[in-house]
């Protein structure tokens, strides 16, 4: 591991979130707890930073609000408390009285109310639905572009959606190595490994130049003529109905054959018509090759 | 249906054998007996000087305790707890008489020990001091292995979030350490003071004069026999366990 690259705090500009994205056991959590110094001996507790960690301890005996108190003050508590909507009755109760999202939002307040410049989330809404979570992560993508605390926000996510959203910079980890926070756009349009290009929904590749490959996306497959886009591959397409919603579409080509299952493209097109032409648009050149995920046969 | 009200039975056959013994003491004491031995004035010297050198040594094993306990759960490592754990059975599974004979020695007038003792003023054998030396080795093992697993006991995670919050190492232990762990270090005090009121075999060989009450129902039971043995034992009995068995009862530490 010692080999692996991890970036350093010099890579986190003030006012920005910088997510980090990769699946569970990639290293996001050892990459985090390192940053902040937590797996030295001693270990280190910088003042300027807030941590939450992936599986959060409230204190059993103590209501949220007290604990909140403890590390924290009132303002800080009613603004946050608000956001996050934890309700004075959820305030007054014991830890081991909350659901698995309101306990996910307790420790978020409890790390909130430190008014602490860096804010380090580790998987801090996973188990939040969906609406609130993405009101909380607003609040918070406010409060870091505005002039309140936290100023830097570090958040690590499985859920690609949310970074996708809120995220202004985006670290991949994998394998313990964790890639240096690039704007977003720029890393999807460049996943820096197969499991990121799989997760960003990218479905296989066909081979490129240099020994390099292009990525499709099931999305970026466009029928018909556009000379605007990057690389053609000459073929046709052979549409068979699987299932209501999901159509098995056959790529046949000089390159080698790529069937996808795809449930959004469109459906209205017969055999006989459909082009021999088909347009990658606009494809990612990467230097490995994407395994074929279920459903695609390359 | 069947099976399980059987082994319930069973169970409580177990707890009654168990209870069996303190059953019979208390049926079987007769009041004029306590009364008997209540008058003597040799036997409520006894039952002071256990009352005394049993506070002592309570006092002295919980200072002592209480923080090697938390170092060895927190600043230890793994492997060496482990080591520890192992060598820490000897103490407590050390015969009682045994560790008398080797107090004895050590703290005898032809150790340098008992000699630089001896200079401060302190009497090292057959005294308070030594009564109170011996009950201090009989109950710290318990106390020690008990407080350390109470401090175990509490994930290091809780710490961990409090100090990267901001709170400092006093503020964890009062707010967060301490009250996890209370009530595990109160049973293992509770453990630590039947241990010490009845420790015997190590005090009749360092401290036969001044004598506590377990000797001193030895003594009853060579000189006068068994029934005013038996009346001394109840209050032993009374004196030394109400305390344990109601920290048991509040902190529950079976459930």
């Amino acid at each position: 591991m010692s080999s692996s690259h991890l970036p350093a705090w010099t890579a986190f500009d003030d006012g920005q979130v910088h997510g980090i994205f990769g699946p569970s056991g990639s290293g996001k959590t050892t990459y985090l707890r390192q940053l902040i110094g937590l797996n030295r001996t001693p270990p280190c507790y910088p003042n300027e930073v807030a941590f939450l960690a992936q599986d959060p301890h409230l204190i059993p005996h103590d209501t949220i609000r007290r604990q909140a108190l403890w590390v924290g003050d009132q303002d800080a508590l009613q603004t946050w408390a608000e956001r996050l909507g934890l309700s004075d009755d959820i305030l007054d109760r014991y830890p081991r009285a909350l659901s698995g999202g309101e306990y996910q939002r307790a420790a978020l307040l409890r790390v909130l109310v430190t008014e602490r410049p860096v804010l380090i989330l580790d998987e801090p809404l996973s188990q939040v639905q969906k609406t609130l979570r993405v009101a909380i992560l607003q609040h918070l993508r406010a409060s870091v572009a505005g002039p309140d605390h936290p100023r830097r926000l570090i958040i690590s996510s499985h859920h690609w959606h949310d970074l996708w959203l809120f995220a202004d910079t985006l670290m991949v980890a994998e394998h313990g190595s964790v890639t240096e926070p690039k704007p977003l756009d720029e890393v999807y349009r460049n996943p820096p490994t197969p499991t990121a290009a799989k997760l960003f929904g990218y479905v296989a590749s066909v081979p490129g130049p240099r020994n390099g490959h292009w990525l499709i996306h099931p999305e970026a497959l466009g029928l018909g003529h556009h000379p605007s886009l990057g690389i053609t591959l000459t073929g046709s397409f052979h549409a068979t109905m699987v299932g209501v919603s999901i159509r098995q579409w056959t790529f046949i080509s000089d390159q080698p054959r790529l069937e996808i299952e795809w449930p959004g493209l469109p459906t209205r097109l017969h055999r006989e018509k459909l082009p021999d032409q088909v347009h990658i648009i606009d494809p990612p050149w990467v230097p490995y090759h994407l395994k074929t995920s279920p459903g695609v046969v390359l | 249906m069947i099976r399980q009200q059987a082994g319930r039975s069973f169970a409580l056959a177990v707890v009654l054998l168990l209870l069996m013994p303190t059953l019979v003491l208390l049926a079987e004491t007769r009041f004029g007996a306590l009364q008997a031995v209540w008058r003597d004035t040799g036997n409520r010297a006894a039952l002071a000087t256990t009352l005394t050198s049993s506070a002592v040594a309570l006092v002295v094993i919980i200072v002592l305790g209480t923080p090697a306990a938390w170092i060895l759960a927190r600043l230890v490592s793994r492997t060496i707890q482990g080591w520890v754990g192992a060598f820490l059975a000897i103490p407590l599974l050390m015969p009682p008489l045994v560790l008398g004979l080797v107090l004895a020695y050590l703290l005898g007038p032809t150790t340098s020990v008992g000699a630089f003792l001896g200079q401060l003023g302190i009497t090292p054998t057959q005294s308070l001091f030594s009564l109170t030396v011996a009950e201090v080795y009989e109950g710290f093992p318990y106390f020690l292995l008990t407080a350390w697993a109470a401090f175990r006991a509490v994930p290091q995670a809780y710490e961990e979030e409090a100090r990267v919050l901001g709170k400092s190492f006093v503020e964890v232990f009062q707010h967060l350490t301490w009250p996890m762990a209370r009530s595990g270090v109160t049973v293992a005090a509770a453990m630590a003071w039947a241990r010490i009121t009845g420790a015997f075999g190590a005090p009749i060989v360092v401290a036969y004069h001044p004598t506590g009450l377990p000797v001193a129902i030895w003594i009853a039971l060579e000189a006068y026999g068994l029934p005013s043995a038996l009346a001394l034992a109840t209050i032993l009995l009374v004196v030394s366990l109400p305390i344990p068995v109601w920290i048991n009862l509040r902190n529950r530490h079976v459930q």
